[in-house]
């Protein structure tokens, strides 16, 4: 019963996704000027499309390595088929097939075979070349477009799941789902939405640094094509953990009922471990490109301000991911092989696993939200007409919450019976993260201060980023503060004040920088007028489900619980969040329209419409494949919006053909 | 500085309306503990200090916002103010202050709270968790309880364990939460200020039926506490009594030791004894009538049918019920037990 509602959900999700993916492929093959007759040719190369050989060859890999596992246990003289070693295998030989398949190794092969394997393919550009978005394609652009839409497309089922829950919901007593159904759903809600984020990180990162610093492409751009072809293998295992008996842990997969859990769980574990690897790799990539790629003249301090939040959060990704991956391939060892690490009946420590994982899990916040705030920063300065002010402090800060953000971890864990002292300590390097925080705060609103201000999409969606972190800000210390916390503890407050800050320190300005950008991606308008219906809509959407959630947090409502006591009277609040929450998928159904409609219809926008100073708007709309003609020359600061006279960047010759 | 009057102004309106906003409604839930007193005490503080904040932001936001839109007809750039050293050391260095200020008290009510009672003797209680109930041992009185009874104004020591998962141990009303966990004790001091009932909810994510893990705290004067004591420790003694061939106290029938039993160990958690579905099937007018499997075939409810579905209940799964009941109860349960709890669903009619 469990097992038909969550593949009828998977199927439904599915369809969705397949009729959006065909729609895109049907309009980009008639602008590509297909028509029947070509058709079958063009059948023949959909094979060849990269995603297809990996979906085909990452099959089989799969199947290969379970028959191999199979095979061994059974020359061992064990029964051959045992579900957890098995599909493991499997997993993990699919995986690489899939990227085999994908041709992710093809360049390092020819490489290691002694045979040149020449540049990469950079033949094309702009949209009508479809494929490349498929396929295994080095250049930043198209796998920025990958990250976005990825992660687009993960957001967007995560929050269909987050939809479930608020059904579920909206008032007391089981109705839709059953209480396993539910906690599934949460943690695949929670994990997905997560790899959503990085990968809309990536996204961003991806397009607009190399743009940004004048760099022709990322430092490594084979790695930067795998990095992102990690990624599919990891969402397909979390998905398929829903059909594999579910994880009821959450996304924070504690032991022991992570290690307990049906198979489903093991499938999580695998899943996050490659998105957590895909995020390294897309890391050192990113340091490497910002520190030692950047144009003649740009000095660290004359960066756009929101490659200073990349800098940071690449940093972060760098140093505290393989906390996770460890803390999560711990588990499945223990699942698989017995090796009681978090088991106390055969030695283990329970609570090990908490301070491995939130050593990731709460610098993994700010590696969400610094991109964010990044964005925020960036954008001011265009909408306000003026430069940001006190841009060292602002980019330092970004710093400064990232070496905090190292020493806060227990923060999360002040009811597992730390001792006093030690729940003190963390309670003060948690309240220090305020500091650099407020430091961007009041320097956004020195920016807004006498501005000339307009209100197109993009500022909105930054000013509504504002206000929504801020109280996502506000409302921290209520839980920093440990004897508060006690109570507030894993109640409805924590998610209120988490979604807060990810809604105000990523949702909201990886929006703000979709519209911002669009034009320079695609070359064409958006809608404002469905731009400002999304916006109004997904904020009061959101204030609803945060508003009543912080209210029912402050009673005592529980997290993660598909039902509560009637008795307790919080039907009403529930019912107002799963309105609001109805009305955030309005809003994002709004902006799916105004994406997919404005990317083939929208008006042509002129190569600089935001009279950006910034080094990407100073070049066509999309940008030529090879980004600049000629290395660009920075010979100013890059915010100096009214100083007369200031210049920031020498470009060389115009590219030809433009 | 004619500019900086009107959001000041409207940070001091705004500051004073949403204290007294907070100060109107009724935030949390019934107070019953001296910890709640001092954290609600926190709460305010904090309440206060986050409206002060927010109004400060939130007016200098407004403000620009309605005062700095670009018109028509107005230069296109802004006045260039690249920053101010003075500025950003003051709105570093003053929240600093005050974060820092926030942390040593809260330091202090921390200490505060989990401080032993000196010199009074505390109440010791044993809380156990296990997916998907709990337990309550008193070692002075050597009663095991489903249900928690505490007498008021007495600090009470809770030695928290949990069998299985990870639990925690969380009264909205005392305004605590510990973490039961498997392997380690955890220690919670609570001082009861209010008699009434309320319940203890699991808050720490533990499988199928967490939503349900909850249950009742009853807070009493002493003397009930006392009177209560005393019938638990008689109750204590029924099996003893029953294996003893001994008639018992005239209320202590099987059936209502099964009752006992039923909760004690957890089985009222999953199964409701009124027809009400929850994670397992009710136990109302079970007995005697025909029970659907998984696999499509037909069982009738008698006696061994109910025995083995307590110690192996895996083996006959009724249809539509998920197979998450644990396997532990054969080495839990005596066989009296059994037997006590099989007369009470017998009861059940």
């Amino acid at each position: 019963m469990d097992g038909a509602q969550t593949s009828l959900l998977i199927t439904i999700v599915g369809a969705l996704a397949g009729i959006l993916v065909l729609d895109a492929l049907w309009v980009l093959a008639r602008r590509a000027g297909l028509n029947w007759a070509t058709g079958k040719a063009m059948v023949m190369d959909f094979l060849s499309i990269g995603a297809i050989r990996g979906l085909i060859i990452g099959t089989m890999g799969a199947g290969g390595g379970m028959l191999l596992a199979m095979g061994v246990r059974a020359w061992q003289g064990r029964p051959a088929w045992e579900a957890a070693p098995v599909t493991a295998i499997g997993a993990i030989v699919g995986t690489l097939a899939f990227l085999a398949g994908v041709g992710a190794f093809r360049d390092w092969w020819q490489w290691g075979m002694g045979a040149e394997a020449g540049d990469p393919p950079h033949a094309h550009n702009g949209l009508a070349h479809w494929r490349r978005y498929f396929s295994f394609d080095p250049n930043h652009k198209v796998i920025g477009i990958q990250y976005t839409v990825t992660s687009l497309f993960l957001i967007l089922s995560a929050g269909v799941l987050a939809l479930l829950m608020r059904l579920e919901l909206a008032e007391p007593g089981m109705q839709w789902i059953t209480a396993d159904s539910y906690n599934h759903i949460m943690g695949v809600h929670g994990i997905v939405m997560i790899a959503g984020i990085l990968l809309g990180v990536g996204g961003m990162a991806n397009y607009l640094v190399p743009l940004m610093i004048g760099a022709q492409d990322m430092a490594f751009p084979r790695l930067n094509a795998l990095s992102y072809w990690l990624t599919p293998p990891g969402a397909i295992l979390v998905l398929l953990s829903l059909a594999m008996g579910g994880f009821s842990t959450g996304w924070t997969g504690y032991p022991p009922l992570g290690a307990r859990d049906p198979l489903g769980a093991q499938f999580f574990y695998l899943g996050v471990f490659l998105v957590g690897l895909s995020s390294i790799l897309g890391s050192v990539n990113l340091l490497t490109t910002i520190l030692k790629m950047r144009a003649p003249g740009m000095s660290l301090f004359r960066m756009p301000i929101f490659v200073w939040g990349i800098l940071a959060t690449s940093l972060i990704q760098l140093i505290a991911t393989q906390f996770i991956g460890m803390a999560f391939l711990m588990v499945v060892l223990e699942r698989l092989l017995g090796i009681g690490f978090f088991d106390p009946t055969r030695g283990g420590n329970v609570i090990l696993f908490q301070h491995i994982f939130w050593f990731y899990s709460h610098p993994a916040v700010y590696i969400f939200v610094l991109p964010g705030l990044g964005v925020i920063s960036e954008l001011l300065p265009v909408f306000t007409r003026k430069p940001l002010f006190g841009y060292r402090a602002v980019a330092l800060s970004s710093m400064g919450i990232a070496i905090i953000g190292f020493l806060v971890w227990a923060h999360h864990m002040f009811t597992v019976g730390l001792s006093n002292a030690a729940s003190v300590a963390f309670m003060f390097s948690t309240m220090l993260v305020a500091v650099p925080t407020g430091v961007k705060f009041f320097n956004w609103l020195a920016t807004l201060w006498e501005g000339k201000l307009s209100f197109e999409t993009p500022m909105l969606f930054v000013l509504g980023a504002f206000v929504i972190f801020l109280i996502g800000g506000v409302t921290g210390p209520f839980l920093g503060a440990v004897p508060l916390d006690l109570h507030l503890h894993d109640t409805y407050f924590v998610v209120a004040h988490f979604h807060h800050t990810m809604f105000g320190g990523f949702v909201y300005p990886f929006l703000a920088a979709i519209y911002y950008w669009f034009p320079k991606a695609t070359g064409r308008w958006y809608d404002e007028k469905l731009g400002k219906w999304h916006f109004w809509l997904m904020t009061v959407g959101f204030l609803m489900i945060t508003s009543s959630m912080f209210r029912l947090g402050l009673l005592g409502m529980r997290r993660r619980i598909g039902d509560y006591d009637p008795t307790l009277g919080f039907g009403p609040w529930h019912l107002m969040a799963t309105v609001g929450g109805f009305l955030v998928g309005l809003a994002m159904l709004i902006f799916l329209v105004n994406v997919v409609r404005s990317v083939r219809v929208g008006a042509l926008a002129p190569a600089n419409p935001w009279r950006s100073r910034s080094l990407e708007w100073q070049i066509p709309s999309p940008p030529p494949e090879e980004n600049y003609s000629q290395p660009p020359v920075v010979v100013g600061r890059p915010y100096d919006y009214g100083v007369p006279g200031s210049v920031y960047v020498a470009l060389g010759p115009a590219p030809a053909g433009k | 500085m004619k500019k900086l009057a009107v959001p000041i102004l409207l940070t001091l309106i705004f500051s004073v309306a949403l204290i007294q906003f907070f100060e109107q409604v009724r935030l949390t839930p019934v107070l019953a503990s001296s910890q709640g007193e001092a954290i609600d005490v926190l709460l305010r503080v904090v309440l206060i200090l986050a409206s002060v904040v927010f109004s400060l932001v939130i007016s200098f936001f407004l403000y620009s916002l309605l005062s700095f839109r670009r018109r028509p007809g107005e230069p296109e750039e802004g006045p260039p103010m690249e920053g101010s050293t003075s500025l950003e050391i003051a709105w570093t260095v003053i929240p600093l202050f005050i974060v820092v200020g926030l942390s040593i008290y809260s330091a202090r009510i921390l200490f505060d709270i989990t401080a032993p009672p000196n010199p009074e003797k505390e109440l010791e209680v044993k809380v156990t968790g296990f997916q998907w109930a709990w337990t309550f041992e008193y070692p002075e009185y050597g009663i095991t309880s489903p249900e928690l009874v505490l007498p008021v104004n007495r600090s009470v020591l809770f030695r928290l364990h949990a069998t299985d998962v990870i639990h925690s141990f969380y009264v909205p009303e005392f305004r605590l939460k510990m973490d039961a966990i498997p392997g380690i004790e955890n220690l919670i001091r609570i001082r009861p200020t209010e008699k009434g009932t309320y319940k203890v909810r699991c808050a720490e994510m533990c499988g199928t039926g967490h939503a349900y893990m909850e249950a009742p705290v009853r807070v009493v004067d002493e003397a009930a506490f006392q009177e209560w004591v005393t019938k638990q420790a008689a109750l204590a003694q029924v099996p003893a009594m029953a294996e003893a061939g001994e008639a018992a106290v005239p209320t202590l029938t099987a059936v209502e030791a099964g009752r006992q039993y039923a909760q004690q160990f957890g089985c009222l958690a999953c199964h409701s004894v009124d027809g009400t579905r929850m994670v397992g099937p009710t136990w109302k007018g079970l007995f005697g009538h025909q029970v659907i499997l998984e696999d499509g075939t037909t069982v009738t409810a008698d006696e061994t049918y109910l025995r083995n579905s307590i110690v192996d209940p895996a083996a006959q799964l009724v249809r539509g019920y998920p197979n998450v009941m644990p396997t532990t109860y054969k080495d839990q349960l005596t066989q009296e037990q059994i037997q006590a709890i099989i007369e009470y669903i017998k009861s059940l009619r």
